[in-house]
């Protein structure tokens, strides 16, 4: 029966009838829901790792045994799966083992938008692209095939706009999986020393001839002569916004955008009057069908950036530049942190204290927006700890007292652990803290090692941070609570000047895990309340601002965290007992 | 059924229920044999962010993206929403609109005002707003089922059938709330 599912559930769909038994990856938007739907599928597992490194050598080992598995990240993860990914191209794998990669054109939620279809001719491995849901299921099921017929891992490149779009999709049955799994001893494909390495260079490159020849036939590229001009080469959500404005171009619709079919594209090129290349982000197809020596048309600079949509296409087509809007301005409404977030009583604390905070990602990265504004770094994966080290490195001995980093436990975890460790080696102080919501928060609250549990909601061994930071020698381990902000602030006033480094844990679950449990709200006291606005500097949206500049709470918003209480100078918030009678 | 594409603009703010809706009007699409794309975007819709889902069914569709200014209908449960999303539609096509005012950080810390009459502005721009009042669902907490009201004066302008609508508005919805979703439902039917 037809069905209409997202591009990551039709991902998840397809590997399952391919056979896979493996699912293995760490949550990025937006490619989570990939492995939250494997893990309903029979005779599949589906687990969270550490890292995206970790997924992929995990992959790996079950590929070797000759075992089928689907690896999936968003595209930053890939940069920290890339040392595996490189290598794993000369040695191969046997059993197939398809990487989802999630790019995200336009940043509806991460800290770039980079284009990882470059990763494909960089480690020279095949990337399919589909363009809906139903071509996500059936290139998921091709991709296994392709691996296995060149014993190469095989990428499959999404785009949020693919994953989170919900189309048409006709289910399948699963295959057979007839494949006993074994450890074969091959040191040669292997074991990547230099002598044997040098082997499987030579090998990579036979099998990228054999691919491009492969491309010219695949059943994933497809010529649509529409009888019309112009030619479009193109690929992923793309095609489908072309589509949509120029139904009667001739088409030359990649599903496998690399390697490309030279031939294919050759004749496309020679059969119209003028081709255009269309794609989101970087002009990938542009440069590797120009290095051809063929003459198409590409797009102006401004295209490179964002997501495109049918209404810069039909611009781009146009070889125009885009209009601007000349619409009066709409309110933005940016994302906040929600109402008892045990995060917003850290960053009261951090901003009183005037610090330079060095930031990570996660919920915690909104810290960095007006009214809290103390949060000062935003890089990568556990980048804030590493970057503290660095800024007291050379900082004057006076200065160094103002820097600490934050970061989450699902992020100290996937990163953070190595940059603490090196703190301690280098003998550097400073404080870190450890925003322990007990849950991966922004990308939809997956569980984590440190919680105990697994993506299939079993119970297992708990990795103890407080233990960790004490084994890599962290001696000052601070668990706290971080509604309390005179507790925290003490505890930092007292860390920061010190010689050794310090760890405070600020642990509170996030209020999402804890909704539908009886909330116990605050309430503003109008007749003590003057309108000082101290509270509001909070960010809180349960506190509304009332005509005469005194503050309102919502009730059915407050989880009575307490924290706008502590900030009122003059007591004039309290716990909600009846109306009227504040304690 | 028209031969283009049909596309519905759906918006509000996280929580509200915008892609429930966009859900169960895609499924209803989808029950009366059409091809259907619906898109969403979700990334920050828990920590109270701009919530926009397009539907859009025909007999054949292409892009899940609305091009701007060729939307059919709007649904938005908030009014700010409404005009950051109008121009997707074409002139003179219907908004149905719940009266909520959600204010976004921006305005709660007074950089900048909230639009005083939205309903004017919308009607100013060519658009034909009908209104969605609290009081008008008629259950308590009615809020909850704005969604599926609005479905229901969006059912008036569409060619499902009855059952379909029945079929999916129950279904998509936990079984202690599905009296109240079909009354509202119901009721939004009869608002023209």
């Amino acid at each position: 029966m037809k069905k209409l599912l997202s591009g990551n559930e039709a991902v998840a769909r397809g590997a399952w009838e391919a056979g896979v038994v493996l699912g293995t990856g760490y949550p990025g938007t937006p490619s989570s829901e990939i492995l939250e739907n494997l893990k309903e599928y029979e005779g599949v597992r589906a687990q969270w790792c550490v890292n995206e490194k970790v997924a992929l050598e995990v992959a790996s080992g079950a590929s070797w045994a000759g075992a089928r598995v689907l690896v999936t990240m968003k595209h930053v993860g890939l940069n920290v799966a890339s040392d595996p990914l490189f290598t794993l191209a000369y040695t191969g794998v046997k059993g197939g083992l398809v990487i989802v990669v999630a790019d995200d054109p336009g940043l509806h939620s991460s800290q770039n938008e980079q284009d990882s279809r470059h990763y494909a001719r960089a480690a020279k491995l095949p990337m399919l692209e589909p363009s809906d849901s139903r071509e996500a299921r059936e290139m998921a099921k091709l991709a296994f095939e392709i691996s296995e017929e060149f014993e190469l891992p095989v990428l499959l490149r999404l785009t949020t706009r693919v994953s989170h779009s919900r189309t048409i999709v006709a289910p399948g049955e699963r295959g057979e999986i007839s494949t006993p799994f074994a450890c074969i001893k091959d040191p040669k494909k292997r074991v990547m020393i230099p002598a044997y390495a040098r082997l499987r260079h030579r090998v990579l490159e036979k099998k990228m001839e054999r691919l491009i020849r492969y491309a010219e036939d695949a059943p994933c590229n497809r010529l649509e002569e529409g009888g019309g001009e112009p030619g479009i080469i193109t690929s992923g959500i793309s095609y489908q916004y072309c589509k949509e404005v120029a139904p009667d171009a001739s088409y030359l619709k990649l599903g496998m955008v690399y390697p490309l079919p030279i031939g294919t594209i050759e004749n496309f090129v020679r059969s119209s009057e003028k081709v255009f290349i269309v794609e989101e982000l970087d002009r990938f197809l542009e440069t590797e069908i120009k290095a051809m020596g063929m003459e198409v048309t590409g797009k102006r600079p401004e295209y490179c950036l964002g997501e495109l949509n049918p209404d810069r296409i039909e611009a781009l087509l146009r070889e125009k530049s885009e209009s601007t809007s000349s619409s009066p301005p709409i309110p933005v409404r940016p994302p906040v942190m929600c109402a008892g977030c045990p995060h917003r009583g850290v960053f009261m604390v951090l901003r009183k204290l005037k610090l330079f905070v060095t930031g990570d990602i996660g919920c915690y990265t909104l810290g960095t927006l007006p009214p809290l504004s103390a949060l000062d770094t935003c890089l990568c994966m556990g980048a804030g700890v590493g970057q503290s080290e660095g800024f007291r490195t050379v900082l004057p001995a006076e200065d160094r007292e103002q820097v600490v980093a934050v970061i989450g436990d699902s992020t100290f975890i996937h990163s953070g652990i190595t940059g603490l460790i090196d703190i301690v080696y280098n003998g550097n102080g400073g404080v870190v803290i450890i925003l322990d919501n007990r849950t991966t928060a922004m990308t939809g609250r997956q569980p984590h090692p440190a919680m105990g549990v697994t993506l299939r909601g079993e119970e297992t061994t708990a990795t103890n941070l407080e233990e960790v930071c004490r084994a890599v020698g962290v001696r000052r381990v601070r668990v706290m609570n971080p509604h309390d902000l005179q507790g925290m602030e003490d505890f930092l006033k007292e860390s920061l000047p010190l010689v050794e480094p310090s760890v405070m844990i600020a642990r509170a679950p996030c209020v999402l895990l804890t909704r539908g449990e009886e909330p116990r709200p605050y309430r503003v006291d109008l007749d003590t309340c003057v309108a000082c606005e101290q509270c509001l500097q909070t960010g809180c949206p349960a506190l509304v601002k009332l005509p005469d500049g005194k503050v309102r709470i919502e009730g059915f918003l407050c989880t009575g965290c307490g924290v706008c209480a502590q900030v009122c100078p003059v007591e004039a918030i309290g716990e909600y007992i009846r109306q009227d009678e504040p304690r | 059924m028209p031969e283009k594409a049909t596309s519905i603009i759906l918006t509000g703010v996280g929580g509200q229920g915008v892609l429930l809706a966009a859900r169960i009007l895609s499924e209803a699409a989808l029950r009366s044999g059409l091809d259907v794309k619906s898109s969403e975007v979700h990334g920050m819709s828990q920590r109270g962010g701009s919530v926009l889902a397009q539907v859009r069914f025909g007999p054949r569709v292409y892009s899940p993206l609305t091009p701007k200014g060729t939307g059919d209908y709007l649904l938005a449960l908030e009014e700010l929403e409404a005009l950051r999303y109008c121009a997707l539609l074409k002139k003179n096509s219907r908004i149905m609109m719940q009266r909520c005012r959600i204010l976004p950080s921006p305005v709660i810390a007074g950089f900048t005002p909230y639009p005083e009459d939205s309903v004017a502005l919308l009607r100013e721009e060519g658009y034909r707003v009908s209104l969605m009042n609290e009081d008008e669902v008629g259950t308590s907490g009615s809020a909850r089922f704005a969604n599926v009201f609005l479905l229901g004066m969006l059912a008036c302008h569409l060619q499902f059938s009855p059952e379909v609508w029945r079929e999916v508005v129950l279904n998509a919805v936990p079984e202690r709330f599905r009296e109240q979703n079909r009354q509202a439902f119901e009721k939004g039917r009869t608002i023209l």
